[in-house]
């Protein structure tokens, strides 16, 4: 699952990133982790929470909350 | 459309559009154009097909809006293609019908709320598509572009349509719920609770500040556009890099920058769209979920860009992302701004980041271009897009408060700020701008009699060799001819020098006859010396103060103090000596309301050149006859009688008529034919009334100076009823002389109700310097410094003082100036314009409000004998309240003043009060005032509690329990402000829809806002029913 991220984040990260890289430095803007996002959650009713997504700082910090997304995706829950 | 249609949600950020396209006149403000690049092989089937698919599964473009019983919106069925209007034109037609549609005024609740047209010829295929913010946002392009690329190809057969459709219909549905159901959560709710106490203390500054910025406007919009070149954008996207910011914080950061040093203030507050999409598949729609917000943050002008971008901004737009749930309208509703505009409540200037789109020149949809729409929704708005590798700017800016001059200079800042900050981010944030040009500063009205000497008292000599017979000084009593004024002096002098005065000295006069005061005065400054007024009326300790302060060891004149010697003019006789020069002519005090008076010594230079000046500026010569009204000690005395002697004209005294006596002072004036007087401010408005019979055939010049002139009605009649006088209102503080003139006579089309203080006089440099310590550009508010030929030589026996106040012309890297404190601006013609002191504003609900104009406005309404207005503290925020002394009705004036005032300016309370009263320096005592008018609202409480509410008729009584129950309120007063009991937009909203279906009155929102009381909405429904 990790590895997928990875590749769906480097289709629109502009520099080379790990997880420890800040969301900002690996060239990604507001927009383009939409992107990520859209491309990683296929599920239309799956509620996204921009405001606590901001406080995510790293590229780390952006899977864990797309793990979050994905695990309340298969239960059905809404994050 | 059809019926069969579906009631749907409405998202705050909808209701809030909804509620300002009933403000606002521009009702295409909101009209988003489109120009879409087909491939040319698409005609207009092939298109009118595509957009049939488009609208069947794109529930949002289908959105129309209704108000009843509560507002919301309609999702219309889809139409065929058959029935989609698509206008056919002419590809050379492109930018007459961009011009023409996007002023297309779409009808909100019958729609279809987007316009289709195609053009074709030489080779293209263009749409262009023109649709209503409301069902439209930035991110919905996107979807819109890649629904249309797959219908052109035909990717969409009709079961997937028919699928498309319906999964789309719920997830629009899906997405409203969810933001329907966050805007209702408590924690959006403490949220906004909380982000409105942030911004409640952060003051904010509008551009351009001038006195009588309209306070609304049509929203007519002027759009610049730029791209950056290859090297720009490149060091932007490093810069980013390195500091760890997106491009979206880099570029809020200068524009708050340049929004801060344009506004004149440190604190930023801009506002900008956020995408409030919450569910995944809305990401797939077109819709308005968006979210206007502001970014608030600080600018440290000395603080590196860097560390600017990266510790102040970048953490502000990160805590308006957090926020992002929270809608405006809610904002509004904690912070209760003043909303009798149609102004955006909030923020001012808007800073748009758009998305770029996956278009290539080979596909179905090529490319896509946002026209501007000719409407500014901001003061200032700037948008940024990233085309190609580079950096696309696009500034739009509300002329009518931005003349283009002005505008120029916030673009001009722009476009430097933005290179400077990317390619040197270590630059602290106040050198990311540059000086205005010197030359601006230094533009005088060049008026100019050339001195024939660089002394004072060789310039009345020689015109009185001239003129030995003409009267130099009249008195009731006697006249004194040049060539007896002259003999006297010197033989004066004489006398002076036997007491061993000489070049430097100081030497006391008090004021007596104006003859012999002249006497004295010539005679001082032909040993070189310089005089110092003394009025005997002033306290004694004060007076000793200035004896000791200047080591004045002999005083002309009588006086209840100790030290210097005090002789008669009788006593100085003696046999006339050579003169002898010094550089020093007087020394004056200011008047010392803040800590002990200064006493400023004057240099002869200054002097010479204020004379040169003023000889030529007021057309002074032999026929000149100036009477001589101001105090001696005051610097006008100076300008009433030197000049005038130089120019070989008569110095009239005042005497006997006593200062204030104006009907006898209009009656000396018009008796000695004099042409010229000097007045202070405070009086103009006294002397024009005793004046309303006396025609002033031979008065030529009234010139006024001491405070900012606010000019009534009858003042401004008084001039244009007698066009041989010309009004000079003169600006200049006792540390320099009279600095800069705004002349106004009959043949001006524009009195100004707050006259400017216009251009510096000649020899005079006048820098205004801004928050960044640089001169600033047209618009920009600064302090005041004065150089060239008027600084004063300082602070008598005070370097200190004087060092601080006096600092060196860094600007032309010689000579002095002085530090005024006072805050000006120069308007777009290059005309400056008072502001008031650094630390004297009244702000009214963020908005400058001038106590003077408020008080002008009011003496114009019939009854009302005088007016002061004062700003109170209340537990809500300041209010401006207003008492007045006459028999005007409270209610009349304050209903008159609505009219002629912008909201924030109109005063909240207004007192009779039976006199006003004064300080022990003759200055307005607003403090008493203020406490007189708490009493009467304590008792005027004490009165309404435990009382019923009281209706004038059914009208009111209806309207006040609708209100009851919108408010949840038990009772609602006729004549209390329904915003103060809390009043949101969407209530006024649904009231004003009930109010048009129960009374058939459509009643405009911004009506409402002017008096939203229960008594005026029931005023309006009556006077519109009758």
């Amino acid at each position: 699952m990790s590895e997928d991220l990875d590749d769906v984040i480097a289709r629109y990260a502009t520099e080379p990133f790990d997880d420890g890289t800040p969301i900002a430095e690996a060239g990604l803007v507001s927009i383009s982790v939409f992107r990520v996002i859209t491309d990683v959650v296929t599920d239309p009713g799956v509620e996204i929470d921009a405001g606590r997504l901001a406080d995510a700082r790293t590229v780390g910090d952006l899977k864990a909350w797309l793990r979050d997304i994905l695990a309340g995706q298969a239960t059905g829950d809404a994050a | 459309m059809k019926a069969t249609a579906e009631v749907s949600l409405l998202t705050e950020s909808q209701r809030s559009l909804l509620l300002i396209d009933r403000m606002v006149s521009a009702r295409h403000m909101y009209n988003l154009v489109m120009e879409i690049e087909l491939a040319p092989k698409f005609g207009v089937n092939e298109l009118r097909e595509a957009l049939a698919t488009l609208l069947e599964i794109q529930p949002g473009l289908r959105q129309t809006f209704a108000d009843l019983p509560r507002p919301h919106a309609v999702l219309n069925p889809c139409p065929s293609p058959e029935e989609i209007v698509v206008d056919i034109e002419r590809i050379d037609d492109l930018p007459q019908l961009v011009a023409k549609t996007r002023t297309h005024e779409f009808d909100l609740y019958e729609g279809p709320l987007y316009r289709f047209a195609h053009l074709s010829g030489d080779g293209r295929s263009v749409l262009l598509l023109v649709v209503h913010h409301l069902i439209f946002d930035g991110m919905s392009v996107r979807p819109l572009t890649n629904d249309l690329t797959t219908a052109l190809s035909g990717g969409f057969s009709a079961d997937e349509r028919t699928a498309l459709r319906t999964r789309r219909e719920a997830d629009f549905q899906r997405e409203l719920a969810a933001q329907v159901r966050v805007e209702a959560d408590p924690k959006t709710v403490e949220k906004a609770a909380e982000w409105a106490r942030e911004l409640r203390e952060r003051s904010t500054a509008p551009l351009y500040p001038r006195p009588h910025r309209p306070a609304e406007t049509s929203f007519e919009g002027t759009r610049v556009d730029w791209v950056l070149d290859a090297d720009e954008s490149a060091a932007i996207d490093a810069t980013c890099r390195d500091l760890k910011i997106t491009a979206y914080e880099f570029f809020t950061a200068v524009y708050g920058a340049v929004i801060g040093r344009h506004s004149a203030t440190s604190s930023a507050v801009l506002g900008s769209p956020f995408a409030a999409r919450r569910t995944i598949g809305s990401f797939d729609l077109c819709g308005f979920f968006v979210n206007t917000l502001p970014i608030h943050f600080d600018v440290d002008w000395t603080r590196p860009f860097a560390d600017h971008a990266s510790t102040a901004v970048r953490p502000a737009v990160e805590q308006a992302r957090s926020r992002v749930g929270v809608p405006f309208s809610k904002l509004v509703a904690h912070l209760r701004p003043d909303r009798s505009t149609n102004r955006n409540p909030l923020f001012s200037c808007m800073l748009a980041m758009q998305d770029t789109l996956p278009l290539s020149p080979d596909a179905p949809v090529r490319s896509l271009v946002e026209h501007g729409n000719g409407t500014a929704k901001f003061d200032l708005w700037l948008g940024v897009w990233p085309v190609d590798g580079r950096w696309r700017l696009a500034v739009e800016y509300d002329h009518e408060l931005l003349p283009a001059p002005v505008a120029d200079e916030i673009i001009g800042s722009l476009r430097t700020a933005i290179v400077r900050a990317a390619t040197t981010p270590d630059t602290p944030v106040g050198a990311l701008f540059e000086d205005r040009s010197r030359s601006e500063s230094s533009r005088t009205d060049e008026e100019w009699a050339e001195p024939p000497s660089d002394s004072l008292v060789e310039w009345v000599d020689g015109t009185a060799a001239g003129t030995p017979h003409a009267a130099a000084v009249e008195t009731a009593d006697r006249t004194i001819t040049y060539a007896e004024l002259v003999t006297a002096s010197r033989r004066t002098a004489g006398g002076l020098a036997q007491r061993g005065v000489g070049a430097g000295d100081i030497v006391g006069v008090c004021a007596q006859d104006l003859v012999d005061t002249t006497v004295a005065i010539l005679a001082i400054l032909r040993r070189g010396a310089a005089y110092l007024p003394l009025d005997a009326t002033l306290p004694s300790h004060r007076l000793q103060y200035m004896i000791d302060k200047t080591r004045c060891e002999l005083v002309i004149g009588e006086l209840d103090v100790t030290g210097p010697e005090f002789v008669t003019i009788g006593d100085l006789d003696a046999e006339p000596v050579a003169d002898d020069k010094g550089s020093s002519a007087y020394v004056m005090f200011s008047s010392g309301s803040t800590g002990s008076p200064k006493g400023i010594e004057m240099g002869v230079g200054p002097l010479v050149n204020l004379t040169a000046w003023q000889i030529a500026a007021l057309e002074m010569d032999a026929s000149t006859r100036f009477v001589q009204y101001a105090p001696l000690g005051f610097d006008v005395s100076f300008q009433e009688i030197i000049p005038t002697l130089a120019a070989g004209g008569t110095v009239i005294s005042r005497d006997p008529v006593v200062r204030a006596d104006f009907p006898a002072l209009v009656e000396r004036l018009a008796a000695t034919a004099t042409t010229h007087v000097y007045l202070p401010v405070a009086a103009l408005g006294a002397f024009v009334r005793a004046a309303q019979d006396e025609k002033f055939t031979d008065l030529r010049y009234v010139c006024v100076s001491g405070e900012q002139l606010v000019l009534d009605d009858v003042s401004r009649d008084f001039f244009v009823q007698r066009p041989h006088l010309t009004l000079v209102n003169l600006y200049g503080p006792t540390e320099t002389h009279a600095v800069t003139t705004h002349r106004l006579g009959a043949a001006d089309a524009v009195w100004p109700v707050h006259v400017p203080i216009g251009v510096p006089l000649t020899g005079v440099v006048a820098y205004v310097v801004d928050v960044t310590g640089h001169l600033a550009p047209a618009g920009v508010q600064g302090e005041l410094l004065l150089g060239g030929r008027c600084p004063a030589k300082g602070y008598i026996g005070d370097p200190e003082l004087t060092e601080r106040g006096f600092v060196p012309d860094r600007f032309a890297g010689n000579g002095t100036t002085y530090r005024t404190g006072d805050q000006v601006l120069r308007d777009e013609h290059g005309v400056l314009v008072f502001l008031g002191r650094t630390d004297e504003q009244v702000k009214i609900r963020g908005y400058r409000v001038e106590l003077g104009e408020v008080e002008a406005a009011a003496n114009d309404v019939p009854g009302v004998r005088r007016a002061v207005a004062a700003p109170r503290e209340t537990d809500s925020g300041r209010e401006l309240v207003l008492f007045l002394v006459g028999d005007a009705d409270p209610a009349a004036v304050k209903e008159r003043l609505t009219g002629r005032l912008p909201g924030y300016a109109v005063p909240a309370r207004v007192f009779v009060v039976d006199a006003v009263p004064y300080t022990s320096n003759g200055k307005v005592d607003r403090t008493a005032l203020l406490r007189g008018a708490e009493d009467a609202i304590a008792a005027e409480l004490v009165a309404a509690a435990g009382q019923v509410c009281e209706y004038l008729d059914d009208v009111e009584r209806e309207l006040a329990e609708m209100w009851s129950e919108l408010l949840e309120q038990p009772n609602v007063e006729r004549e209390r402000s329904l915003l103060e009991y809390g009043a949101h937009s969407l209530q006024v909203f649904t009231a004003l829809a009930r109010v048009r279906q129960r009374y058939g009155v459509t009643v405009p929102v911004k009506k409402f806002f002017r008096g939203p009381t229960v008594a005026a909405l029931a005023e309006t429904v009556r006077h519109a029913a009758s």
